[in-house]
């Protein structure tokens, strides 16, 4: 047996120090490699934050294709991970945002103008209202430049209807023209609900849970009221009718168990559930209709489209959420960003969003391509047309964050649901949560 | 030079000792005590991860202490980690004991009992989600077969039981920790106690138990950790409506299930107050401190060392 040498002896010293310093080596060349800049040349780079649903990476290399030189570095949209790109340094140069929300980006100063390099590539009067929600003049939203635009678009307060359930309930079917009262509308939707053994069997309506806002804004903006108050620094909550409505959605979820929420949540997504008959009514917009067109599950002519009710005495219609896509105000890529800007939201992209009829375009000349072939088709946009002289641009505030009030909401809204407080106390705590935030932001 | 005369002079097996680790302690350092010292520094301040941090003092600690959502999210998070913790090791130490036995299929046995361990986070909570689910759920589609009455709304009505048991399901690891102690107690002890008529279940609490305390103790320091870290779960498990179409961000797990990880996030990411939630979360690292030192207290009162 060969006897062991000391381990100075098996191993010298020097050996060691020359293995480490090629380790050292290594992983220096390997980090300089890793994160290296761009290639020398003229190869320009971008990142892009985008929903992959709507925005498949063929998208995405059609338009490398078409533009050599630039490399679209794609991020997953989260709005968690924007945050932390942001305060990073390393912000996307695009990204998607709710117009509703936008003030508040424009407000911090993080979103580019790019009023000048829209009017150089389109007409500008080809723009529908919508894409006001973009605008801000640092007082009112829907006036000043242009931050952005939609990418689509529908009239969020208009709802889609079973007919059968409104039949089996007694309700009779809403007009097609002449809008409900909210009073009425109210009355139907607490018609069509079926409860049974603590759980709902049929929903009275469903809704876009983000959005929750919008609702509370259209239906004050009837009556001409906003839900904040001194240009967006407080929650309007002294207001009878900001209360009133609050008292609403949360008496139509724990009395009325009117739709889904924390003491019956949904099984799954509005989609499914509508297409099922557990929901009988979805106060949603245009883009909802492929839900019931979707492989021909269901009988088109068996849904209505409903306009919007009135809180007040004005008829209202307005975009609740209002995606769309922002160029960062620092991006040091602004012309190859906006080659994309163009290509996506302006170009052949816009049509084909356009053809797909999940949303109205932004511009008024791209009307022609929405689909119009079948008779559903046909009757929802002809709805759509009848309510666009009621549009009007939302008012948020530009110290919030436009998720901020519907998680609030349901941070404080929950132990009264579930009885552990009573309601006023709830909406209090809401209120001085909400107004604390802003008034963070204003320091 | 005195400086490198000293480095010579030191044993060569010391410079070997603290090359090795050197990387490590750089490691720690960059990744561990630097992120530390600026969260601190933040909780100091009223960042919104957007603009330059504003110097407030202890303000967001003073801030805290009045909000009673934080106060009920640490009480939550401390009732869930007690919970989670002695359901976890009640049932992988009978699991184990058990296991330790002589028996057909106790290989095969070991691993479909591990197997949960392996499953990734996101797919044991869809897993939980369709199992509990009201409407077409395993267990509900049970009771309805016995009666069409019968209903259980457990993600619902019991929030904090129905997280716990997705934990349980996943005790593997701390299953195979207690079996691998169990094979190394002396089989002479256990054989000496039987010959004097000692019952299984005095051999269980008087030799077993002691015998395995130190690992009990690793497993419930390491418990504490692991509970106070949870976010995603009772996020994902027991949050209220919406599905596809609401954010992360804003989905909301029922006050029962609502622990300080997720309020720091809340805070954080909706409500852009970085400097209220770093505060929050070093008052969760007192917490856990002081669990810590009680359990260490502990340790010399109920941990039995046998090189003691």
């Amino acid at each position: 047996m060969r006897k062991l040498k000391s381990f100075k002896e098996e191993i010298p010293m020097k050996k060691i120090y020359q293995i480490m310093l090629v380790a050292m080596l290594v992983t220096i060349l390997s980090a300089v490699l890793l994160f290296s800049g761009e290639a020398a040349g003229e190869e320009v780079t971008i990142t892009l934050m985008r929903d992959a649903a709507e925005m498949p990476d063929e998208v995405i290399q059609a338009f490398e294709q078409q533009n050599e030189g630039i490399k679209v570095n794609v991020v997953e949209n989260d709005p968690a991970k924007l945050m932390a790109m942001i305060a990073g340094g390393n912000a996307p140069d695009i990204f998607r945002i709710n117009g509703i929300g936008s003030s508040y980006w424009i407000r911090k100063g993080l979103l580019m103008d790019i009023t000048a390099s829209l009017e150089k590539s389109i007409d500008m009067n080809d723009l529908f209202l919508v894409n006001d929600m973009f605008r801000f003049d640092g007082i009112t939203q829907g006036k000043g430049p242009y931050y952005g635009i939609v990418k689509d678009w529908s009239l969020d307060y208009m709802y889609f209807y079973n007919k059968d359930a409104l039949k089996e309930a007694g309700v009779p079917m809403p007009s097609d023209d002449n809008p409900l009262t909210f009073r009425e509308f109210t009355d139907m939707i607490n018609k069509i609900v079926i409860y049974k053994d603590g759980k709902a069997e049929r929903y009275g309506f469903g809704y876009t849970d983000d959005e929750f806002n919008g609702y509370f804004m259209y239906l004050l903006a009837s009556k001409d009221k906003f839900l904040f108050k001194d240009n967006g620094t407080k929650l309007n909550i002294d207001d009878p009718d900001v209360r009133a409505l609050f008292k609403w959605w949360f008496d139509e979820a724990k009395v009325h168990h009117a739709m889904h929420n924390p003491l019956d949540p949904a099984p799954d997504w509005d989609g499914p559930l509508f297409q099922a008959g557990r929901v009988a009514l979805q106060w949603d917009g245009y883009w909802f209709g492929p839900i019931i067109n979707e492989g021909e599950k269901i009988p088109p002519d068996s849904f209505g489209f409903a306009p919007a009710p009135m809180y007040g005495s004005k008829r209202v219609n307005a975009t609740g959420g209002g995606t769309g896509y922002v160029i960062y105000k620092n991006t040091k890529n602004f012309e190859a960003a906006w080659k994309f800007y163009e290509y996506y939201m302006l170009g052949d992209e816009a049509i084909a969003r356009a053809k797909s009829g999940w949303g109205l375009p932004a511009r008024k000349s791209m009307l022609k391509y929405v689909p119009q072939e079948t008779a559903f088709d046909k009757y929802r946009l002809e709805q759509v047309q009848k309510e666009l002289p009621n549009q009007i641009i939302l008012q948020f505030s530009p110290y919030l964050r436009d998720s901020a009030l519907v998680s609030v909401y349901n941070q404080q809204m929950e132990l009264a649901l579930k009885d552990k407080m009573d309601f006023d106390t709830a909406l209090k705590n809401l209120a001085n949560q909400i107004d604390s935030m802003i008034e963070k932001e204003m320091q | 030079m005195p400086f490198l005369r000293g480095i010579i002079k030191i044993k060569r097996e010391t410079r070997l000792f603290y090359m090795f680790i050197g990387l490590w302690i750089i490691m720690f350092f960059f990744l561990n005590v630097i992120p530390m010292l600026y969260s601190f520094y933040l909780s100091l301040t009223s960042y919104d991860g957007l603009t330059v941090p504003r110097f407030i003092a202890f303000k967001n600690y003073l801030t805290l202490l009045r909000d009673y959502r934080f106060i009920g999210s640490l009480v939550q998070t401390v009732k869930f980690t007690f919970l989670n913790i002695v359901a976890t090791l009640i049932v992988s130490l009978l699991l184990a004991n058990l296991l330790n036995k002589k028996m057909k299929g106790q290989l095969f046995f070991r691993g479909v009992l591990f197997l949960p361990y392996a499953v990734p986070v996101i797919a044991s909570v869809f897993i939980w989600k369709t199992l509990l689910n009201r409407e077409s759920g395993l267990i509900n589609l049970v009771l309805g077969m016995i009666n069409s009455k019968l209903s259980l709304n457990l993600l619902v009505d019991t929030p904090m039981i129905s997280l716990i048991s997705m934990f349980v399901w996943q005790m593997g690891m701390s299953m195979v920790i207690f079996l691998a102690g169990l094979q190394n107690i002396p089989r002479d002890l256990i054989e000496a106690a039987e010959i004097d008529g000692a019952s299984q279940f005095l051999i269980f609490r008087k030799i077993t138990i002691p015998l395995l305390s130190p690992l009990i103790m690793y497993q419930v320091i390491v418990g504490i950790m692991l509970s106070f870290s949870v976010i995603v779960q009772p996020i994902l498990l027991t949050s209220s409506p919406g599905a596809a179409f609401t954010a992360f961000l804003n989905q909301q797990p029922p006050y029962q299930n609502f622990f300080t990880l997720i309020f720091v996030f809340q805070q954080a990411f909706t409500n852009q107050s970085f400097g209220i939630a770093m505060a929050a979360t070093w008052y969760m690292i007192l917490v856990m401190f002081a669990l810590s030192l009680i359990l260490l207290r502990a340790t010399k009162r109920f941990v039995y060392y046998e090189y003691e």
